[in-house]
């Protein structure tokens, strides 16, 4: 027995138009200054007044948002009293809105608290509506919520089934306005997502349909829609992507590279699909050198590169990663992400914590290979020198 | 051929200490775990006639102590998972994913779950080393 969860999804052009048919009485937005800044706030506030509804806002969601934020968000909500709740922005905004509505109809929850094993008791008092404007980190489609504790400088992984949105609206005129560099990033997020979702341990028939699928449109739209971000199509099709791999991942699960890529973000703050995509190839060849059978190989085989063994297509989609990697113009070692600002010394400073807080996340263990502790400190390091995994 | 041993019994849960603290895997993958766990057997669909209740105190690692009390108050223990015997043969037997079994609540879990979620290689361990045990479940 399993679950495939998906909220309606309004996509394609002119999907926010939906909105003006929303029945209720008081909207909720949760959102970034960015979002006031860049006219999207007042854009869906005008489509949610068409509807008749009264709206608030919080708009002071930071990115990677804090546990003290989601608390503050949750006590306007509770004077604001709205039944429906709308997350707009990325995945900060989304994850915030998230986890403010589980405190709205929860007074007194813990965030910590917030689980995927026990009854949350949602939609006693709203419903949930998300409006990603970038194309990558598929929260628009999950149940789960990354929160940072700022006191242990830790991210909070959690979430609950329950909190999958009511509505999600997957609209390509938002994301139009991402700068290159955060279209690759965001765009290298789904692709890791799609990846991981394919190959981790709770995957399924579902999920796989809308991970290969979600995959092949990163690879063929991403560079076009970096290039030239009035690539409409490019636009479109990666915002589809995301919202796709969010799906598959969501009704599967992340893994490693999802686990050092959290651990990396909480202690460098490197922007979290940069920090997944850059240990992408190195957890897949890590894997592929385990004894289990993988399936790397059905990925590269849909793509159409080279898979005639399972190791050929592992080595293949490694290389089909990087490739793209540097087309978008990422980094493709720790070293080379991390910059000037950070010596090596600061690094190996750095490196208990990194490990111990990968280990802390539970997506470590659903790949097809867990790794000691030894084992991550070594892929942390080998991704800093940026060398091929043979161990 | 070794003799099957009974889930839900004080032979079988000894048998859990003696695997658990035999295995590198385990010790390497739980080092920094503190926290104790009864297993609720539920009798539905089984043979048994009431709820079993099975103790491991789990620390850094190792499996300090194991027991079936006979009074299921003698231990107030951090943790509990609850299932039937044919949801635990599904985990140990089967190859049902722990973590799959609690999201379907087939296994039903209790304590600190942050602390769950931070320790699933942990947990992931203790559940291979159960497999090690050749273990009969006294199904209907
Ligand atoms: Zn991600």
């Amino acid at each position: 027995m399993w679950y495939f969860r998906s909220p309606e999804i309004v996509f394609g052009e002119d999907a926010l138009d939906h909105l003006d048919t929303l029945q209720g009485k008081r909207a909720f937005i949760v959102t970034d200054p960015m979002m006031l800044e860049l006219g999207f706030v007042d854009l869906v506030a005008a489509h949610l007044t068409d509807a008749g509804l009264t709206v608030g806002t919080f708009p002071d969601v930071e990115p990677e948002p804090s546990v003290q934020t989601i608390r503050t968000g949750a006590e306007k909500m509770l004077a604001f009293e709205p039944d429906w709740i709308v997350g707009l922005g990325g995945g900060s905004a989304m994850d915030a809105a998230k986890a403010m509505w589980a405190l709205y109809e929860n007074p007194g929850l813990d965030p910590a608290d917030i689980n995927p094993f026990e009854p949350l008791g949602l939609r006693r008092k709203a419903r949930l509506i998300v409006i990603p404007t970038t194309s990558g980190t598929g929260s628009e489609a999950t149940w789960a919520t990354v929160l940072t504790d700022t006191a242990e400088n830790r991210k909070l992984g959690t979430g609950s089934p329950e909190m999958v949105a009511d509505i999600a609206i997957v609209d390509p005129a938002l994301p139009a306005k991402m700068p290159p560099r955060l279209t690759a990033d965001t765009g290298l997020d789904a692709l890791t997502h799609a990846i991981e979702g394919y190959t981790c341990s709770l995957r399924n028939d579902f999920s796989d349909a809308v991970c290969l699928k979600a995959a092949q449109l990163v690879f063929e739209y991403l560079p076009r829609a970096v290039k030239n971000g009035d690539d409409a199509e490019a636009r479109e099709k990666m915002h589809n992507a995301a919202t796709l791999a969010g799906l598959g991942f969501g009704n599967a699960m992340a893994a490693l590279a999802h686990s050092m890529g959290h651990s990396l973000g909480a202690i460098f703050h490197v922007p979290h699909g940069r920090a997944v995509a850059l240990f992408l190839p190195y957890t897949i060849q890590f894997i592929q050198r385990g004894d289990a059978e993988t399936r790397f190989h059905e990925i590269s085989r849909f793509l159409g590169l080279p898979a005639s063994t399972p190791d050929e297509g592992a080595i293949s989609l490694v290389t089909a990663i990087r490739d793209l990697s540097r087309e978008v113009g990422q980094p493709l070692s720790l070293k080379e992400t991390l910059g000037d600002g950070v010596s090596r010394a600061d690094f190996d400073a750095a490196l208990d914590a990194l490990v111990a807080n990968a280990e802390a996340d539970s997506v470590i263990a659903m790949g097809d290979r867990i790794p000691t502790t030894d084992e991550v400190r070594q892929l942390f390091e080998y991704a800093y020198e940026g060398k091929n995994i043979d161990f | 051929m070794t003799d099957k041993i009974d889930f839900g019994t004080e032979a079988w849960i000894q048998q859990l200490m003696v695997e658990l603290n035999n295995s590198e895997d385990y010790a390497e993958a739980a080092k920094n775990w503190e926290g104790d766990i009864y297993f609720v057997v539920e009798p539905k669909g089984s043979q048994l006639t009431e709820k079993v209740y099975m103790y491991v105190d789990l620390w850094h690692g190792k499996c300090r102590h194991a027991e079936v009390p006979d009074d299921p108050t003698k231990f107030k223990p951090e943790f509990t998972i609850s299932g039937t015997v044919k949801s635990f043969k599904e985990v140990i037997d089967d190859g049902l994913d722990p973590m799959k079994a609690m999201l379907t609540r087939k296994l039903k879990l209790t304590g600190n779950m942050a602390k769950i979620m931070r320790n699933v290689k942990s947990a992931n361990q203790l559940v291979h080393c159960c497999t090690f045990i050749p273990t009969n479940f006294p199904l209907e």
